[in-house]
């Protein structure tokens, strides 16, 4: 089912005078058959994009030099961001999101949703697996049976237990089954369901070349140097990508990726010292994309055993935080303050902060003593060095906490121990980052924070009250009320505080003057479909 | 013949060497704290796939049948595997050993040019300028940190003069000049260091042979002063010199890891570091392993110089 042309217009009018909420709007998308709504919208924005860089022009190589280097190629095993930054450029997932969280499409052209509980996507009879298999529903279905494999055990399968069923109406059309009135299908599916070939994973170790339908075909990998995509030409979205080829590498030196940069051997970095971030924006000589604030920083706090075992400690330290000094002195300004997962540019944002007007040490030295810490206490704070931002922080705790009385000790442990300190839950407090913005109920909050998650490494289990707000808020359809439940689970969290939000990292990409449709996006992609060199 | 003799008895050590050397470098991996699974699985590990992948890498068995395991695999030639990707340890190190055999060869040619020349000068005009930029030399190569000089000279060469690329490399066969460009860098931020020690010792070396009776009596037969210095005063200062060289391959090989992060070069040093903190067993030891062999094999090279150049050791060795 389709929209009409009048239709359509009218709801991009309506959205565009703000007289209905993106919600509303996505709402309408997603019910009859919207995503003709949104390819409709394509050309205009497709319009947008080209009066401000002019028309994207075929060809070139682009050498991106991405932080930390990849070690998995496996969508299964979405381990770390570094590896997903490679592999999901050969991949393609039913649909896509914007930086706004819009859904867009991707291997599906369009999908409805048939009752609270069924949805039909219908994908693209002219995508190819990088083998040359034809790209059917049968590939979606066995996606996702390998998913819910629990002899594979893929991890992100927690992301999408309220799947029921998945099954293959026909060559080109998929339904989906959930729990009734499941509202994060969609960002599920745009940000962690990249369909994979039963052949492809079959034939060669998945782990090491990842055969996909998506723009780029994986070429060759060199451990630690560099990995290589080449354009694939059967790619079911005409004209794109732009580019022929893609190299990634890793550079840890933020100073050397940079200088890269600057000397013209890398077109594409994923970060500036932080310090050099406002200089290099105002001169000029390299490009800063569109970003956005998609990387949550915050504090896990162990709930399972002194001190921080009593809520009272947890919000004494809520009180005591300066989130703002955190954002300028550790992120130089890069980071923007915020007390739930995502900053005020986000559509999800809540607002919502129980800790209003805080600092407030007298406040916090009163929730010490009623804790029966009337003469302060001393926590200890898990950083690992190799992330540099972490002992910064520890170091700024030690100075904001001391008035209300912690007397914070900052130790330093590299990952491995660091693990160790987190699933033996011997440590206290220790800080991490978290990149779910898309949907930060059901990608972050949920995951940490309910009693049944395998990942509420907080400890935090005597929670009903957040359990129900939670699983009310999963399972709302309508964008509204999802919003309020949304702001409710906000709202309770930071009264319990299992984790503490600190700030949100504002993560921009650089490339040279010459690149153009580079953007941050919310599942921290890089859509490297959409860039292209301006010879 | 003798020094045959004394070849093959050192090549007759190595073994027992090779053996303790993996022993330990097995135990010490297993003694610090840290979970491969954990790391494997990372944030979102659950106690079930926890145990899983523990056995899957045959991490429940006790350790000296993880060690028993692990070396009659590494007798058959097999390394093992990646933890991680799956790929074979082999592969791994077959890519980067030669990148870190090379910088650390160029490093050490770089060393040697920079600092024997200056150091016999230094030797020759004490108090000269050569003396005095030895000194110089000195204090700075060995007061600098590798990553400090290495970030210094991107800066200036790559940034500044854009001579050298920033980072990278380029392999042999694909480009022998965009393979020594890519390499000129991270070579000299080692070189810096090492022929800082390798000029202070070069010049003590020379000074106090030349100060020994049969160098003025060559001069006083009216011998050409090269001639003295570089054919009979060089070859009696050598064995400080070459012992000083030898010790400090080892140092390279260290030095490497941390220039290899610097620069982006997949070489040993740098796998051996991100692999040791995921745990990835396998990698760590066939790669420490490696650089033990490597270490030993240039100390054997060492002994063998010294042989050649004083006979008198290669009897006490044999």
């Amino acid at each position: 089912m389709s929209l009409q042309k009048e239709q359509v217009h009218d709801f991009i009018k309506k959205y565009g005078e703000g007289r209905i909420s993106r919600r509303q709007f996505l709402q309408a998308v997603t019910t009859v058959g919207g995503v003709a709504l949104a390819q409709s919208m394509m050309p205009g924005l497709r319009l947008a994009t080209a009066l401000a860089q002019g028309e994207p022009k075929q060809g070139g190589t682009l050498v991106a030099a991405t932080i930390d280097k990849p070690v998995n190629m496996d969508p299964a095993f979405a381990e770390l961001y570094s590896s997903m930054q490679v592999y999901q450029n050969v991949f393609s997932k039913l649909v896509n999101l914007d930086r706004n969280n819009n859904v867009l499409p991707g291997l599906a052209h369009s999908w409805e949703q048939l009752d609270d509980s069924t949805w039909e996507f219908h994908i693209a009879d002219n995508a190819y697996f990088h083998n040359d298999e034809h790209c059917t529903a049968a590939d979606v279905v066995y996606t996702f049976d390998r998913l819910f494999d629990p002899d594979l055990g893929a991890p992100n399968a927690v992301f999408l237990t309220p799947i029921e069923g998945v099954e293959a109406v026909d060559d080109y059309t998929v339904r989906i089954t959930t729990q009734p009135n499941w509202g994060g299908l969609l960002e599920a599916l745009g940000a962690i369901v990249e369909v994979v070939n039963r052949k492809g994973i079959e034939e060669n170790d998945p782990r090491l070349v990842p055969i996909g339908t998506g723009p780029f075909k994986f070429v060759q990998w060199v451990k630690d140097d560099f990995i290589e995509l080449e354009r694939w030409d059967k790619y079911h979205k005409p004209n794109q990508p732009y580019l022929d080829k893609v190299i990634f590498r890793a550079i840890s030196d933020d100073t050397v990726r940079l200088t890269g940069l600057q000397t013209g051997e890398l077109n594409w970095i994923e970060q500036v010292p932080l310090h050099r971030a406002d200089e290099l924006k105002a001169g000029g000589e390299i490009k800063a994309n569109p970003d956005g604030e998609f990387f949550p920083d915050m504090f896990l706090i162990n709930c399972s055993k002194p001190p921080f075992d009593k809520v009272e400690v947890r919000q004494a330290l809520q009180w005591a935080l300066h989130r703002d000094s955190i954002a300028q002195l550790v992120w130089f300004g890069q980071a923007v303050p915020s007390a739930e997962p995502v900053s005020p540019s986000n559509p999800w944002y809540s607002g919502v902060n129980v800790y209003e007007g805080g600092p407030d040490i007298d406040k916090a030295k009163a929730l010490l003593a009623q804790a029966g810490y009337e003469d302060g206490l001393t926590i200890r704070y898990a950083a690992q060095p190799q992330v540099p931002t972490q002992p910064l922080v520890g170091q700024l705790l030690e100075q904001q906490l001391a008035p209300a009385g912690f007397r914070v000790e900052v130790e330093s442990f590299e990952s491995a121990r660091w693990f160790e300190e987190l699933f033996t839950l011997n440590y206290e407090i220790t800080g991490t980052y978290w990149s779910a913005t898309a949907d930060p109920g059901e990608h972050c909050l949920y995951p940490l924070s309910h009693s049944q998650s395998p990942w509420n490494f907080a400890a935090f289990r005597d929670s009903p009250e957040l359990d129900k707000a939670l699983d009310d808020f999963r399972f709302t359809l309508d964008p509204e009320a999802r919003q309020q439940a949304y702001n409710n689970v906000v709202r309770l969290h930071q009264e319990f505080s299992p984790e503490v939000f600190m700030v949100n990292f504002r993560r921009t990409y650089w490339t040279q003057p010459n690149i153009h449709g580079a953007q941050t996006l919310p599942t921290l992609e890089l859509r490297m479909e959409d860039i292209w060199i301006d010879a | 013949m003798r020094l045959l003799r004394y070849i093959a008895g050192r090549l007759l050590l190595l073994l027992p060497v090779l053996f303790g050397t993996s022993v330990l470098i097995f135990l010490l991996l297993r003694l610090i704290p840290g979970d491969p699974a954990q790391v494997i699985l990372g944030l979102r590990a659950t106690p079930e796939r926890l145990a899983i992948v523990r056995e899957e890498l045959g991490l429940d068995l006790p350790v000296h049948q993880q060690y028993a395991q692990w070396l009659g695999k590494l007798l058959q030639g097999d390394l093992g595997k990646d933890y991680r990707s799956n790929e074979a340890v082999t592969a791994l190190l077959s890519v980067r050993l030669p990148v870190t055999i090379q910088l650390t060869l160029l490093s050490l040619a770089l060393a040697i040019l920079i600092a024997l020349p200056l150091g016999i000068r230094a030797a020759i005009k004490p108090g000269g300028l050569a003396d005095r930029l030895s000194m110089l030399l000195g204090l700075f190569g060995i007061s600098i940190p590798d990553f400090w000089l290495g970030i210094m000279l991107i800066l200036l060469f790559a940034l500044g003069l854009r001579m050298f690329p920033s980072s990278g490399y380029v392999r042999i066969e694909e480009d022998l000049i965009g393979n020594l460009r890519s390499f000129f860098l991270p070579a000299l931020t080692l070189a810096v260091g090492l022929s800082a020690v390798l000029v202070r010792i070069t010049r003590s070396a020379v000074l106090e042979v030349l100060e020994l009776d049969f160098v003025k009596f060559l001069r006083a037969k009216g011998l050409r002063e090269r001639l003295v210095i570089y054919q009979h005063v060089l070859r009696n200062a050598s064995i400080p010199i070459v012992t000083v060289i030898g010790l400090q391959f080892g140092y390279l090989l260290g030095g490497a890891v941390i220039v290899e992060e610097v620069f982006s070069l997949p070489g040993i040093g740098r796998l051996i570091v991100s692999y040791t903190l995921e745990r990835n067993y396998p990698v760590v030891q066939a790669g420490m392993l490696m650089v033990a062999f490597m270490f030993i094999m240039v100390n054997l090279a060492t002994d063998v110089i010294y042989a050649l150049l004083n006979p008198r050791i290669r009897g006490a060795g044999s």
